[in-house]
């Protein structure tokens, strides 16, 4: 070992300079920049052979008074060294370990690993929505053909041929008669399940009604040919108008937000009477005018009416006996308000990046 | 039906109530108003003037200088138009005047001379559509005052848009609105001006009427006026009253009779009297074929449900639907017969949905015209003719039919309505609301009224039609507010599970669309149906959105293929989308189809990228088929397996029928590459077809749950050589029978075919899971399923088990 220090001194049995051995272990411990050199600094200051390491061999040597003095300052000065090196490693290996982790550094903005992120359409989103407001309020899911029969999509509920009730909704006509002898059209609206329930069972009957229905209409940005309904239908012994207004008022507010107010104003359907469109205070402004509300304050949500006595009869039942009401409402238009969409022929556009983005 | 608050002021005195309360009082009383229009706003400036002299313009033959007085300093004008003579009052727009349109007039040189300003045609202030010439304002209309505030043209003016029900007839006119507004207001409608003066021969020895289909037409009045000029114009307060309605002034006659229409709400008829054959109406049924040339200039071939207007053999009209061209009024009628009849709703109805015609008149009669109102209407249309037209009024009405059945009485349960209703049940109330609006009113007892609906209210039938008529006398606002106690709500099971798929389909990366259910014959050319393909059998629709799809989708698949390809086209890297709806399958005439719910599923495209900087493969058979996996998996559904099939659209070695226990519940597959390539889509192109109701009917409500076993499990591999033919279902269905109740996993790890391999021959590797309930399965275990493994497989499908 040819770097090997001098020992102190020189001369065995002489004292070795123990500050001395210490200050040179010292300073090498400190200028060791990596692990590698502070293991070779142990070696070379620590070890059986370097200066220390002979100093405490030359303790077997002495006289055993001087040897347990000076043994004392032999095992200070090894652990001010172990000291010293203890601290350094640790030094070093936080350094070592900061530059390993610094060189595992990435960029955390970089997008993550895609998993699926299929979309239910929202339409079929604000249906589910609407529905489960209704099971809520004790109803069930009723549900009918599209192909339906004239007699059950208009005549049941009181559209007499020809009149000019009629041509409120335009229908598509399907070649071929049904089994009660009418023709056949894609329902213009969900109400035939109202007489195909009442028809399935006895009073009472709540139900939520959702479904496609079809009209001869143009598209345009408030209107398209396909799209979806959905209705509730009530009879019961005793139902009045006033649960019509407060099954309302709770559907707003469920769908809308509870600090919501409706107001019915009287209109006509020929299914029900007496019949009203319900109007929900602006669920944007509050009721203060914007543009969501044009300005009114309240927006137009459904239609509705206590079940007209011709649509009872038809459905079997005895208006002397029950009463009812139903309401109803396309499913595009809510979407539209609470989402902002402007054009509704969107919804049937299938554009996949756009459903992506809904 | 737009309703000018000037015109409805004819009517009832509105009180200087605004159009806005007026329309919110009678939007809330069941009128629905959809817009109120202030129009005229736009025009300022425009001043009545005086003409004092016309010259030639020194620069231009064809321009007049006129110089006018409009209350100040004589000015000068330069003007196209010559259609006014000195003393004509005339609308001038002084400089600094505007236009509808946002036109500013100016002061401008006009070929050297100083133009102050312009003089107007109708059109240019927005009157009515007339350019030829400028506007000649009545002789008596003042000079130098503001045209649109002060001269009562109704330029200024509120316009309600009245959005009437298809039940109400008596809405179309602004009598009826009036009667509404008068209720609202709660003031009385005016008094109609009914006199006539007659003179001349009485109308008796000049026509005949007679009514032979009194179902057709119950009531027919008419009244005979001579010596007329029919195609004298309309004045201006007329004119402009039409052209609010559309309708261009087509001279005296027949202006008071689409004045009346719209005034009224009485359809009126005028014909040429002296172009009656005899001079003899006949109202009858018309004959099987009998055709008529109608006023729009068709052939119109009747029926004998039609009721026709006659001479007694040549039909002239068809009852209140449209005139025909012979007896049309013109320029050389002198004598008109004027018709006020009552046709009833059902039988215009159906004549008019037989020909599709709608006039405004028909649409009139469609909904009910009142009765009451005919001979009055009828007189005054005489006197309005004579005074606009000249000529004088025979002496008497004409008048056939039986007449108009008085309507019957409907009987009110009011203590039950009340409570219907939430209201009183003070019966005195109910009585005073319905009299209100017309209904003679008698009570019955302290619960019961009977009421006689007037004459103008077709839609008052029954007693659910008088307690609607109350209520919304009353107003919805007081009606209460209370909950039902509805019970009980759930989803049926099929239901939740159709959430559910979605849920799972969408989880699993899919978006959902909603396509249209059409379809076409040469769709299903393009996926290569062959012609006897039950899917070929599709419902027609008879007025189809597009004439390209008049059919009834019968398969999901060419809606979510085009999906597909037009994503694709728009640039979308990859398609993973599904649709659960209807098809359409006929069922034979007399019934309705059957509209089994289908579950579509397309693949196109490339798979979605797990990080940005992959580039993914295009999806393959096993993403396809694990999506249908998936699917059953989540749903529990046991008994599903799949089996080489050839179907189109698909590939036909790369098709797979899905069956639930013996039953087909659907397909899925490549799609064969012709298909593809017809369709613009990849050739790696794949989709699904499954009948959902049959797979959720099997789904568990929940899925049972088994205690695991205590007992380690046993694991070994075992491999086979499969011969050509062989599938892997039938060795998995051979395995599973020779490890028998043990059996806890059976999973392929490697699929290999090629060198060493003879052709066709497959090596199929498992690892095989075994564990008892009840104890430690042992190798002497394992050996002896691999040995009956072995034997099974090598006797049923001449399979070899590879020493591993």
């Amino acid at each position: 070992m040819s770097n090997q220090p001098a020992g102190p001194g020189g001369q065995p049995g002489a004292e070795p300079d123990l500050d001395a051995i210490v200050a040179a272990g010292a300073a090498a411990i400190a200028a060791a920049g990596d692990l590698e050199a502070l293991r070779e600094v142990e070696q070379q200051h620590l070890a059986r052979r370097s200066p220390l390491g002979e100093a405490q061999r030359a303790l077997g040597a002495m006289e055993p008074s001087r040897r347990r003095e000076h043994g004392q300052r032999v095992n200070q000065a090894r652990a001010a060294l172990q000291a010293a090196l203890s601290k350094r490693r640790e030094e070093l290996e936080a350094a070592r370990d900061a530059a390993l982790l610094e060189a595992e550094r990435i960029d955390v903005t970089l997008p993550g690993r895609l998993r699926p992120r299929g979309r239910i359409h929202p339409i079929n989103r604000t249906i589910d929505e609407a529905v489960d407001i209704f099971l809520g309020l004790g109803y069930k899911v009723a549900e009918g053909p599209e192909v339906e029969t004239d007699w059950y999509n208009f005549e049941a509920l009181n559209f007499a041929p020809y009149h000019p009730a009629r041509s409120m909704q335009d229908s598509l006509q399907v070649e071929g008669t049904g089994p009660d002898g009418s023709p056949l059209v894609l329902r213009t609206h969900t109400s035939p399940v109202q007489i195909r329930t009442m028809q399935a069972g006895p009073p009472p009957v709540y139900v939520v009604i959702p479904g496609r229905c079809y009209r001869a209409d143009t598209p345009d940005t408030t209107h398209v040919p396909v799209f979806h309904q959905i209705e509730v239908l009530a009879v019961d012994e005793g139902l009045t108008m006033a649960d019509l207004k407060g099954t309302m008022l709770a559907f707003a507010r469920a769908y809308f937000g509870a600090d919501r107010q409706i107001r019915l104003r009287p209109s006509y359907f020929p299914f029900t009477e007496p019949s009203a469109e319900v109007d929900v205070s602006c669920f944007v402004c509050g009721g203060r005018g914007c543009r969501t509300c044009h300005q009114q304050g309240w927006i137009e949500l459904l239609g509705c009416g206590m079940v007209h006595p011709n649509v009872l009869r038809a459905g079997g039942y005895d208006p002397e006996k029950v009463s009812g009401f139903a309401a109803g409402t396309g499913m595009e238009r809510p979407y539209m308000l609470r989402s902002g969409l402007e054009d509704m022929r969107i919804l049937n556009d299938n554009d996949l990046r756009w459903l992506a983005s809904v | 039906m737009r309703v000018p608050l000037s015109w409805l002021a004819d009517h009832v005195d509105l009180g200087g109530v605004s159009a806005t309360t007026l329309a919110e009082r009678l939007t809330f009383a069941g009128i629905e108003v959809e817009r109120v229009d202030h129009v005229g706003e736009d025009i300022t400036g425009v001043l009545t003037a005086r003409v004092l002299e016309v010259r030639r313009h020194p620069g231009a033959d064809r321009l007049a200088l006129v110089t006018i007085e409009a209350g100040g300093e004589p000015r000068e004008v330069v003007c196209g138009a010559h259609n006014y003579a000195p003393g004509d009052v005339v609308p001038w727009a002084a400089p600094g005047a505007k236009l509808p349109g946002g036109i500013e007039i100016g002061r401008r040189q006009v070929r050297g001379v100083t133009s102050d300003g312009m003089l107007a045609s109708a059109r240019e202030l927005g009157i009515f559509d007339d350019h030829s010439g400028i506007l000649v304002l009545p002789p008596d209309t003042p000079v130098g005052v503001d045209l649109a505030a002060e001269v009562g043209l109704g330029l200024r003016d509120s316009v309600l848009d009245v959005k009437t029900a298809p039940n109400r007839g008596d809405l179309l006119s602004m009598r009826g609105i009036a009667r509404e507004a008068a209720l609202v207001l709660g003031t009385e409608l005016k008094p109609l001006d009914l006199s006539v003066t007659e003179s001349g021969p009485p109308a008796a020895e000049l026509a005949t009427v007679e009514v032979q289909d009194a179902e057709g037409c119950p009531l027919y009045v008419a009244r005979v006026i001579e010596g007329v000029e029919a195609m004298r114009p309309a004045p201006l307060w007329m004119a402009r009253r039409l052209f609010l309605y559309g309708q261009r002034p087509l001279g005296a006659v027949v202006d008071v009779t689409n004045y009346l229409l719209l005034d009224q709400g009485q359809p009126l008829h005028a014909f040429d009297l002296d172009l009656v054959p005899g001079q003899r109406i006949v109202v009858r049924h018309a004959r099987q074929g009998e055709k008529l040339r109608t006023l729009d200039g068709r052939d119109r071939v009747m029926d004998p449900d039609d009721t026709l207007i006659t001479a007694g053999d040549e039909p002239l009209a068809i009852a209140g639907i449209i005139g025909g061209e012979t007896t049309e009024v013109r320029a050389s009628t002198r004598r008109v017969l004027i018709e006020s009849a009552h046709f009833p709703p059902e039988s215009v109805r159906r004549t008019m949905h037989r020909l599709g015609i709608s006039t405004e008149g028909a649409q009139r009669w469609a909904r009910g015209v009142d009765p009451g109102g005919a001979p009055g209407v009828c007189d005054q249309a005489a006197r309005l003719m004579t005074g606009l037209a000249g000529g004088t009024v025979s002496g008497g009405r004409l008048q056939a039919g039986p007449g108009v059945p008085r309507r019957p009485a409907i009987r009110l349960d009011w203590r039950r309505s009340a409570r219907r209703l939430g209201t009183t049940e003070d019966i005195g109330f109910a009585a005073d609301q319905l009299a209100s609006v017309g209904c003679e009113v008698a009570v019955e007892t302290g619960a019961t009224l009977l009421a006689t609906p007037p004459s103008w209210r077709f839609d008052i039938e029954q007693w659910a039609d008088l307690e609607e008529e109350v209520a919304r006398r009353w107003g919805y606002e007081h009606v209460p507010m209370t909950l039902p106690g509805a019970t009980g709500g759930h989803l049926t099971e099929e239901q939740r599970l159709r959430r559910r798929t979605r849920d799972v389909l969408s989880g699993m990366g899919l978006t959902e669309v909603l396509t249209y259910p059409f379809t076409s014959q040469a769709d299903l050319d393009r996926l290569e149906l062959p012609a006897d393909d039950p899917r070929r059998r599709a419902m027609r629709v008879r007025n189809p959105l597009s004439e390209e799809r008049p059919e009834l989708r019968t398969t999901m698949l060419p809606g979510l293929l085009e999906v597909a390809a037009r994503n694709l086209s728009r640039g979308v890297a990859g398609v993973e989308a599904y649709e659960i709806g209807a098809v359409f399958l006929p069922q034979g005439e007399g019934l309705l189809p059957a509209e089994p719910r289908m579950l579509g599923i397309v693949l196109a495209g490339r798979r979605p990228a797990g990080r940005f900087d992959e580039r993914p493969p295009p999806p393959d058979f096993a993403d396809a088929k694990g999506i249908v996996e998936g699917l059953v998996a989540a749903l529990a559904v046991q008994g599903v397996r799949y089996e080489a099939a050839a179907t189109a659209p698909f590939h036909p070695g790369r098709c797979a029928a899905v069956r639930l226990d013996d039953r087909p519940v659907g397909v899925l597959g490549q799609l064969h590459p012709r298909v593809a390539a017809t369709l613009g889509l990849p050739a790696a192109s794949f989709a699904a077809e499954l009948e959902l109701t049959p797979l959720l009917e099997e789904a568990p409500t929940t899925i049972p749950a088994h205690t695991p076993s205590p007992y380690p499990e046993l694991t070994f591999d075992v491999a086979f050589i499969v011969p050509p033919g062989v599938t892997a279902q039938a060795l998995e269905d051979v395995l599973a029978e020779a490890a028998g109740e043990l059996l806890a996993g059976l999973a392929l790890f490697d699929a290999y075919e090629g060198e060493p391999l003879p052709p066709g021959h497959r090596n199929l590797a498992y690892r095989v899971t075994l564990q008892a309930p009840d104890r430690t399965l042992t190798d002497a275990d394992a050996a002896a399923a691999r040995e009956r493994m072995e034997q099974l497989a090598r006797e049923r499908l001449g399979a070899t088990l590879r020493t591993v």
